[in-house]
């Protein structure tokens, strides 16, 4: 595929197998896993372009935000295990289409050759837009604070593995990790102080 | 010594205190409100790069800060905006304490205009970008807490700043690395895409203010004007900046027209939206909009007056929204909950009405000056201009007759501090639209340190 070695491909799967999941699962703790998934994959699609010290910053401060989310479900002792409060009427036969067709429009955009991110690794730029379009969709159906502080993860995740093939300096890399792990903080803020209170999408203390 | 290390210490220094007394909202919002204004005024008057004395010690302070390989500066430019910035916060900050909003907004709120601030004085300046994210999620705890638990409009804010930063730094390195001239159209095109879709985010331009009267409908609308104006403020110096540096983008008549229909779109979708409401709290949302649309107007004619205007408004900005905010939180209503005729329900309509732009009233010079400009490039921004003051005014007066709610959470007891608070709110309002020239030129002053934009 347009030059990709077997490694790129092969991260390219996981990366994209951790999104939909990330998008398709209600269950927050396999949520969570997926995301952790998802920032194991952009790790190794960066590792073939910068130095492991820079792709290591990302996959450090993802862990740490996996931790975050991981203790905020404690400290809410798991109360609302489950992220179906949605914008939009979606099952999850609906998410895992509009996921396939999310893959398949940032396909065709990495094959028109509209260079989001131009002169990049293939298979590092269409791992990044793949990334960036899920997240995109997972943030944009639901209200659930936890659901859409995933999908603004995923998003940032794939942004940040096209963005740092492009500027590749330590700057770029830990401002980026302030940000995933400020994401992280203010979505664990949120789900601790803001409980889902019913099927109405009321929400209270 | 560095002065933006002794930014961000010093606002450490007054946020951590406010912190701890956050549930004491006089203290906590005097503490952040009173050290907001002295941070402004230091930054403002401090000595750069000359050898003073205090306390028989010798210092020098400098302008520059370099942390991982990228330096933050407080040149003769930042310098204004920054202190706009922190004098502005404080006295929002300040008068949060009437508020009833969130026990962040007054700790929390002085750390966004802190990294607001930073995001003005970083080069190259594409990591404002980052800086703003990270504003936008102080903003989150500013807007959502347990008062006002609903999160859906601090999460669309955080989905939209999140998006902006993305294409803004990407914008950020084309540029830097594409070297664009009037020579490569099909670059320039793609950048101003990214940089349009950006802006847009930052100026609040519809689609991309949902965010605005979605918080208005479910949270503090005190709070939410806050971080409406401070985030505002700062696309706005950001946009001036990019103009400022990039010769190409002041020559380009696309963007141009890019910026005026951003302005034109907020005019008349804020305008309609507010006819369209009877809540007082979202009209006055959308009559933030309209004015940040005024705003977008008076930069996209590029005429150095207009340019002055654009800074100008956005003082009287602050002024108006923060009459209007404290009047609607602090309304008074009678025992079958229909509001009385006080000084809450006097200050919410003044306010209203000065940041739609009404006559004798803070926000009127401006717009005022802004008709005079615009009407000698082309009627329709006039039209425009004009009915944004209009929409305003009769869905301020309609919502403030029909569309106020008697608080869920019982009467407002308001003691004789806050009466003249009120009291002072109203006198400042009437005071700048009959005296423009106490606020306006001081502000608009600031456009002298763009030298390119305005030679």
């Amino acid at each position: 595929m347009n030059g990709m070695t077997e490694f790129g491909i092969a991260i390219l799967l996981s990366a994209s197998i951790a999104g939909i999941l990330t998008v398709v699962l209600d269950n927050r703790r396999w949520m969570l896993l997926s995301l952790l998934g998802i920032y194991s994959s952009a790790m190794g699609l960066m590792s073939g372009i910068l130095p492991v010290r820079i792709s290591g910053v990302q996959m450090l401060s993802g862990a740490l935000v996996c931790m975050i989310l991981l203790l905020s479900q404690i400290r809410t002792q798991w109360e609302s295990r489950y992220s179906g409060q949605y914008s939009v009427p979606s099952g999850w036969v609906f998410r895992l289409s509009a996921a396939m067709l999310v893959i398949a429009s940032m396909w065709g955009i990495w094959r028109s050759g509209f260079d989001i991110f131009p002169g990049i690794d293939p298979a590092v730029e269409l791992g990044g837009l793949i990334l960036l379009g899920l997240g995109l969709l997972n943030a944009g159906i639901s209200d659930d604070a936890y659901r859409v502080g995933v999908g603004l993860l995923t998003m940032i995740a794939g942004f940040e593995v096209g963005f740092t093939a492009l500027e590749p300096s330590l700057a770029v890399v830990a401002l980026l990790a302030a940000v995933d792990v400020g994401i992280g903080l203010l979505v664990a803020y949120l789900m601790v102080a803001v409980v889902p209170a019913g099927p109405e999408g009321e929400t209270s203390i | 010594m560095s002065v933006v290390l002794l930014l961000i210490v010093l606002t450490g220094l007054f946020a951590l205190p406010a912190a701890r007394f956050g549930y004491q909202p006089k203290i906590s919002a005097a503490i952040a409100g009173i050290g907001g204004a002295l941070i402004g005024l230091f930054l403002w008057f401090a000595p750069l790069d000359e050898a003073f004395r205090v306390l028989g010690f010798s210092m020098k302070l400098s302008g520059q800060l370099n942390l991982l390989g990228r330096a933050f500066v407080l040149d003769s430019a930042s310098r204004a905006e920054v202190f706009f910035l922190y004098l502005g916060g404080a006295f929002l900050i300040a008068g949060g304490w009437m508020a009833r909003a969130s026990r962040y907004l007054t700790s929390v709120g002085l750390i966004m205009v802190s990294l607001i601030a930073l995001s003005l004085l970083v080069r190259p300046f594409l990591y404002a970008a980052i800086l703003l994210e990270l504003a936008a999620m102080a903003a989150v705890l500013v807007l959502v807490s347990d008062r006002h638990p609903k999160a859906r409009g601090g999460l669309r804010l955080l989905f939209l700043y999140s998006l902006a930063m993305m294409v803004v730094l990407l914008a950020g390195w084309i540029l830097d690395i594409g070297g664009i001239t009037g020579t490569t159209p099909e670059l320039a095109r793609r950048v101003s895409l990214l940089l349009g879709l950006g802006f847009g985010i930052f100026m609040a331009v519809p689609p991309f203010h949902l965010w605005i009267p979605s918080s208005a409908k479910d949270l503090n609308i005190y709070a939410v004007g806050f971080t409406a104006i401070m985030l505002q403020s700062a696309g706005l110096f950001l946009l001036l900046r990019f103009l400022d540096t990039y010769e190409w983008m002041r020559t380009n008549e696309t963007l141009g027209q890019l910026i005026l229909t951003f302005g034109l779109v907020s005019i008349w979708i804020g305008g309609l939206a507010a006819l369209s409401k009877r809540e007082a709290k979202q009209v006055l949302a959308y009559a933030l909009i309209v004015d940040f649309g005024a705003t977008l107007i008076a930069v996209g004619v590029g005429a150095p007056v207009s340019l002055r205007l654009a800074l100008g408004t956005t003082g009287a900005r602050i002024v108006s929204l923060a009459v209007a905010g404290l009047g609607l939180v602090n309304m008074e209503f009678d025992p079958d909950g229909n509001p009385s005729m006080g000084v809450g329900r006097v200050a919410a309509m003044v306010g209203l009405m000065s940041l739609g732009g009404l006559p004798l009233l803070a926000g009127f010079p401006g717009r005022w000056a802004l008709l005079e400009v615009v009407s000698r490039v082309n009627i329709a921004l006039s039209v425009s201009v004009v009915f944004g003051i209009l929409a305003i005014a009769a869905a301020g007066l309609r919502a403030l007759t029909f569309g106020v709610k008697a608080p869920a959470d019982g009467r407002v007891q308001r003691g004789p501090i806050s009466r003249l608070f009120l009291v002072g709110g109203i006198g400042l309002c009437v005071l700048f639209g009959l005296f423009p020239d106490l606020l306006y030129p001081w502000i608009a002053d600031m456009v002298t340190a763009y030298g390119n934009l305005v030679p």
